[in-house]
């Protein structure tokens, strides 16, 4: 393609959004909703994997004893969990010290609890020197006598995880019926265009366009619809994104995943989606159009 | 030039334009096609330029059997030649100079050569004085020269026209043909559709008659106007 037909295209492209402007900007509003909407999904799993990392790479666990046990028998415990393989460290964490955490969170319930019986067991918390033998190294310290349970991470994960599967799940849904109702206005959209310009492409049919010519400036037409709504959502989803995260990142037990940092990755995954759902929505209707209508040289 | 063999043409509702058409169009003639309303003269001219297909029998141009040409390659047909309207088919917003530059974009031509080919057709056509002119403001016929200048630009071997003079007055259609006749003189081909008699009596060039779809009358130009 020579630069003088690349220039005549890209200017018959945009000129076709501007004359079609109600239409253009509807389809790209509904595509602006689906890449935002795709964007929110993928950042909060991003955050939710980030999450995960953060739990999974936390080496350190409390071991609760069970209630009503002995001094001695407290010791005797610490010592055989201390002696299990893949213990780094095994520190004493006796419950008046727990009580004392959630002083703040029980409020007036801490008096009455303290002048009563303290709900919290004698604890120890432990350090793993290697995180692949979790499993088994729980394992040996819950058949440990007077060991009641382990304070469980893999638990959370399995959760997050869990919550990330729906979140994904939930985005593949998203995309698909919010990508097939873009198709589908892009290729109104076009189609629209391509009738009130039937003349035009009549009389270029006439004189020996190739259908590549005729379609070539719609094809442009809706990659300018997908590039133009890739920009307003990256926008949108950068004052978002960090307007909500500077609100709730200080209640957050990790380090969110700051947009600057994948700004340009989500421009670009959102750029090449638009493109090629402006591209595929274009050549449905130039397809249709040109084989129906558009394939005579009308009302000669 | 252009050459029909055994051609037929038949509608889906069984309704017959062309019967058995043999005819031989030479290189550089000028041939009026004549008859009524719904003869198949227009549905002749559909079929040189491959906007329709003949049901039975062969059609050649320029020596090429294009009777079962592959789409893509129609469009490059379409370029050796003119296609002139009843109805201009000049794009109204457009000024005289885009709407015959325009042909020349959709065949990739460089601007240069756009700004060095259009006024000269414009002036073969009489327009020069009104290329900056915008369609909308101009005449009939001055429409009709807007199209005809459009169908010359891309230097074309044949000139299909179909009833070029249809919405114009007659002093003007004269206008009209004799600039055709201009055009054949520099060597290019022309057919002309039309069912205007008065026309056709007063230049002397070969009629090709058409009655419900079969020629009747192929008479050349010595004797046409007799």
């Amino acid at each position: 393609m020579n630069a003088h037909y690349l220039k005549y295209f890209i200017k018959e492209g945009f000129k076709n959004l501007w004359s079609n402007s109600i239409m253009s900007a509807a389809s790209v509003l509904v595509m602006t909703c689906c890449m935002i909407l795709t964007g929110g999904a993928m950042l909060i799993s991003l955050n939710i994997n980030k999450a995960l990392e953060s739990v999974e790479h936390q080496n350190s666990m409390t071991v609760f004893l069970k209630k009503d046990i002995s001094q001695e028998e407290v010791v005797e415990a610490g010592k055989k969990i201390a002696a299990v393989p893949n213990i780094l460290k095994c520190d004493y964490y006796p419950s008046d010290k727990a009580i004392e955490k959630y002083k703040d969170v029980l409020g007036e319930l801490y008096e009455i609890v303290e002048e009563g019986e303290n709900p919290f067991p004698e604890a120890y918390h432990i350090t793993m020197e290697d995180l692949s033998l979790y499993n088994k190294t729980i394992s040996k310290i819950k058949n440990i006598p007077n060991v009641e349970s382990v304070s469980d991470r893999s638990e959370t994960a399995k959760k997050l995880s869990d919550f990330n599967r729906l979140v994904g799940q939930a985005g593949i849904w998203i995309v698909c019926s919010l990508g097939i109702v873009s198709l589908f206005i892009i290729s109104n959209t076009i189609k629209i265009t391509m009738h009130s310009r039937r003349f035009e492409i009549s009389i270029m049919k006439s004189v020996g366009a190739t259908n590549g010519f005729i379609k070539a400036p719609f094809i442009i037409e809706g990659m300018a619809i997908g590039i133009i709504s890739a920009i307003i959502s990256t926008v949108i989803l950068y004052f978002v994104y960090n307007s909500m995260f500077s609100l709730i990142s200080g209640i957050l037990p990790f380090h969110s995943i700051a947009f600057a940092d994948i700004m340009w990755q989500v421009f670009g995954i959102f750029t090449a989606a638009g493109i090629m759902f402006g591209v595929v929505g274009g050549l449905i209707s130039i397809k249709r159009y040109l084989s129906k209508e558009g394939g005579e040289v009308v009302a000669w | 030039m252009v050459e029909f063999r055994g051609v037929g043409k038949f509608y889906d509702n069984n309704s017959v334009a062309l019967k058995n058409i043999d005819l031989n169009i030479r290189d550089g003639e000028f041939v009026f096609i004549v008859g009524p309303s719904g003869s198949g003269k227009s549905t002749l001219l559909k079929l040189i330029s491959k906007e329709q297909e003949p049901t039975s029998g062969e059609i050649f141009v320029s020596g090429e059997n294009i009777t079962h040409l592959k789409k893509r390659k129609i469009p490059y047909l379409r370029r050796t030649m003119g296609i002139v309207f009843q109805d201009f088919r000049v794009i109204e917003k457009m000024s005289v100079f885009e709407n015959v530059a325009f042909a020349m974009h959709v065949v990739g031509a460089g601007s240069r050569e756009i700004s060095r080919r259009v006024p000269y057709v414009l002036n073969l056509v009489g327009l020069s004085d009104k290329a900056r002119k915008k369609v909308s403001e101009l005449s009939g016929g001055e429409k009709q020269r807007v199209g005809l200048a459009r169908a010359l630009v891309n230097n074309p071997r044949v000139i299909l026209a179909d009833e070029p003079t249809g919405n114009i007055d007659p002093a003007m259609s004269l206008e009209i043909v004799e600039l055709l006749k201009q055009i054949n003189k520099c060597g290019t081909t022309i057919i002309m559709v039309t069912h205007d008699m008065s026309i056709v009596k007063h230049f002397n060039f070969r009629i090709v008659e058409i009655v419900n779809g079969q020629i009747i009358n192929d008479i050349p130009p010595e004797v046409s106007n007799a």
